[in-house]
């Protein structure tokens, strides 16, 4: 279904300053979407501002600036792996019509404090090229493939052209669930400037008997950032030679998060336990976190509630609570949850590791309607690391400790408490210690 | 040599081994000339086991002094495992740290097993009076446990004077498991006064998954919001767990 772009945007303000002339665009609306009757003006969906009409403006400026069919700019390095049809998926650079040092852009461990429109605007300015391709190609077999591992590893921006197929853009999918993404266009080829690698990572790239998993460790213990490991780890560039292959990106983050707090937790606990009970907390993007810290053996928990309106929950009429548990020895199922649920277990066993303590940690999140598109796990995993980096308000009594939390908390405490497993034990399950 | 053992089915090491790992991951076996025992808490001090293993349970129980064995229960499992119907014999030297384990069955085997310097943690002794104590299959009560957990995270356990209740409810349902004189599973019941107590089913499925196959008989012993007591009666030796309650 086609829309006219001046009809979707009641704003005229906005539609002067876009000038939808310039770009050639259609609009693809699924069917029974409220957006059409909305047109960004009525709020329909519930959330706080349009998430269309943000990520649109940004992705029309892009768009103006492609030119023709190739586009030229500096690559932060950043590269999508699709997970659609698997094993045969997209894959492709992502650059923005910039020339420079771009690499903030595909730095997440940067963003931490910008409005969800600079976020909008940084990931809407990237144009990306993709092809379709197997994802054990093994190295050297497709000359694009290679030019996108080699830039993927690169330490810095790297200039590319990218030469199209056709013109990027083309079909704007006004969908309020879609995250934030500039537009697309298959690549023909690409030419590359000159790159130059991490030693650290080059020296991994290079070892084919490293399994994948210890080479995520090796880089995580000389303080890669966490974003750079898992662009390598998606681009296939550990582990055993002829186990090597691409991972979508979105599994390749979950990937890193878990093989790095999976080794961080059997240090853990051997530490000593907490002294305190401790809560940190931290509020970024209308997500508002709670942490709370029990003296006790290693376990961890983390809840989410989604108000209506957000990005998780566009039609729904109340809040939507999701979470997942671990005890002491760990999981050995992926927590439906999901990569959230492991972004911030990683940063709280950093936290743990570094202090050489051990706890109980129970994370409590409320996704408040301001939270209007999803930006990527790494909310989660900055903004608890954000937490942590606080000095924590420390309570003698579990009672007080709880009493704060559901303070700074929307939701009423007996909702919290009934979806929460380590609270009930931690209310509820008495010590052999103390008989 | 330090300690040597003999047994003429490896098996039985394997499953009590088994239910050490239910509660803890690391062990300190102490071998003396009453033979091997094992006292150990899980990390969150919830649950704990009583391990006794007489020296006439085995074909032949050598020791020079007192010793301590430190296992990784978890690794030593992978490598135990794989034994099938062989007879087993069991070397120690602490001066070399490492365990040698013979089986013999078709043909000869020998595995080493790296061992742990591991400080014991000191238990002190649990005081309890118990208002009941019922004897039961350990056939009904894996039965419960697994029925139990599939609505519930507790199992409570409720006596009256002539019976025994188990039931567990969640957003699923609810499953109640009664018990009298009249039930095949129920082979003894003492009760001083009616109790009710609830008790974790995460550690009662790994307890009872794993002590059922060493015995076929359990006492359980508790009172209200106290401990559960229980007592798999296995041959020559005393395998006892107990679980602090949750207390709602």
């Amino acid at each position: 279904m086609g829309l006219d772009l001046a009809n979707l945007i009641a704003e005229p303000k906005l539609i002067t300053e876009l000038n939808p002339s310039e770009v050639d665009i259609s609009y693809k609306v699924p069917s029974g979407s409220l957006c059409v009757l909305c047109k960004g003006a009525r709020m329909l969906c519930g959330k706080s501002r349009c998430p269309i009409i943000v990520r649109l403006s940004h992705y029309v400026r892009t768009l103006v600036k492609v030119k023709g069919l190739n586009l030229d700019g500096s690559s932060p390095p950043s590269v999508f792996v699709g997970r659609f049809g698997y094993p045969h998926v997209f894959v492709g650079p992502l650059t923005p019509p910039v020339h420079g040092d771009t690499s903030m852009m595909d730095t997440p461990e940067l963003w931490f404090g910008k409005s969800i429109d600079e976020i909008a605007e940084i990931r809407l300015s990237l144009i990306r090229g993709n092809f379709r391709v197997r994802v054990d190609q093994p190295i050297g077999s497709n000359k694009l493939l290679d030019e996108v591992r080699d830039l993927a590893l690169s330490n810095f921006s790297v200039e590319v052209e990218m030469f199209f197929r056709k013109k990027p853009g083309g079909v704007f999918l006004v969908d309020d669930e879609v995250q934030p993404f500039g537009a697309s266009a298959p690549i023909e080829s690409l030419r590359i400037g000159s790159l130059k690698l991490d030693y650290r990572l080059e020296k991994v790239y290079s070892d084919y008997d490293l399994k994948a998993s210890d080479a995520v460790l090796e880089l995580y213990k000389s303080n890669i950032p966490v974003s750079k490991i898992q662009r390598a780890f998606s681009v296939g560039a550990f582990g055993e030679y002829r186990r090597r292959r691409l991972v979508p990106t979105r599994w390749s983050i979950t990937a890193v998060d878990s093989i790095i707090s999976n080794t961080l937790m059997e240090n853990i606990r051997e530490n000593p336990i907490i002294n305190e009970y401790r809560v940190y907390e931290s509020d970024y993007l209308d997500n508002r976190f709670e942490i709370l810290m029990v003296p006790d053996a290693w376990s961890y928990e983390s809840i989410e509630a989604w108000y209506p309106g957000t990005v998780w929950n566009p039609q729904g009429d109340r809040v939507v609570m999701y979470g997942d548990y671990e005890g002491f020895g760990g999981r050995t199922t992926y927590a439906d949850m999901g990569g959230c649920y492991y972004a911030a277990r990683l940063a709280v066993t950093e936290k743990l590791t570094i202090e050489r303590r051990q706890a109980s940690v129970l994370i409590l999140r409320e996704a408040h309607p301001g939270y209007i598109m999803p930006v990527g796990v790494w909310q989660v995993r900055e903004n608890i690391r954000n937490a942590l980096r606080k000095p924590p308000l420390k309570f003698n009594r579990l009672e007080d400790a709880l009493e704060y939390i559901f303070y700074k908390l929307s939701i009423p405490k007996e909702v919290w408490i009934r979806k929460s497993k380590l609270l009930k034990q931690v209310l509820h399950q008495r010590k052999l210690t103390s008989f | 040599m330090v300690l040597r053992l003999t047994m003429a089915d490896a098996k039985t090491l394997r499953n009590i081994l088994t239910s050490l790992s239910a509660l803890v991951d690391e062990a300190c076996i102490i071998a003396d000339e009453d033979g091997l025992k094992v006292k150990a808490m899980d990390p969150s001090h919830v649950a704990m086991v009583d391990f006794e293993w007489s020296k006439s349970a085995f074909e032949e129980f050598e020791v020079d002094k007192p010793t301590t064995i430190g296992l990784n229960l978890e690794e030593t499992l992978k490598l135990l495992r794989r034994m099938g119907d062989e007879s087993l014999e069991l070397n120690f030297d602490e001066s070399v740290g490492k365990l040698e384990v013979k089986l013999s069955g078709r043909y000869k085997r020998r595995l080493t097993i790296p061992t742990l310097q591991l400080t014991g943690e000191e238990i002190p002794p649990l005081k309890i009076e118990f208002d009941v104590a019922a004897k039961i299959t350990s056939s009904c009560l894996t039965r419960t446990v697994a029925d139990a957990a599939t609505v519930s995270d507790i199992l409570r356990f409720k006596a009256t004077a002539d019976k025994l209740i188990m039931e567990a409810s969640g957003e699923l349902g609810e499953i109640t498991v009664e018990l009298d004189k009249t039930s095949e599973a129920l082979l003894d019941l003492q009760v001083k006064q009616s109790c009710s107590a609830s008790y974790s089913l995460t550690f009662l499925e790994d307890i009872v998954k794993s002590a059922s196959n060493l015995a076929g008989t359990v006492n359980l012993e508790f009172s209200t919001d106290k401990p559960l007591k229980l007592n798999f009666e296995i041959l020559q030796g005393k395998l006892v767990y107990y679980i602090a309650p949750y207390v709602e």
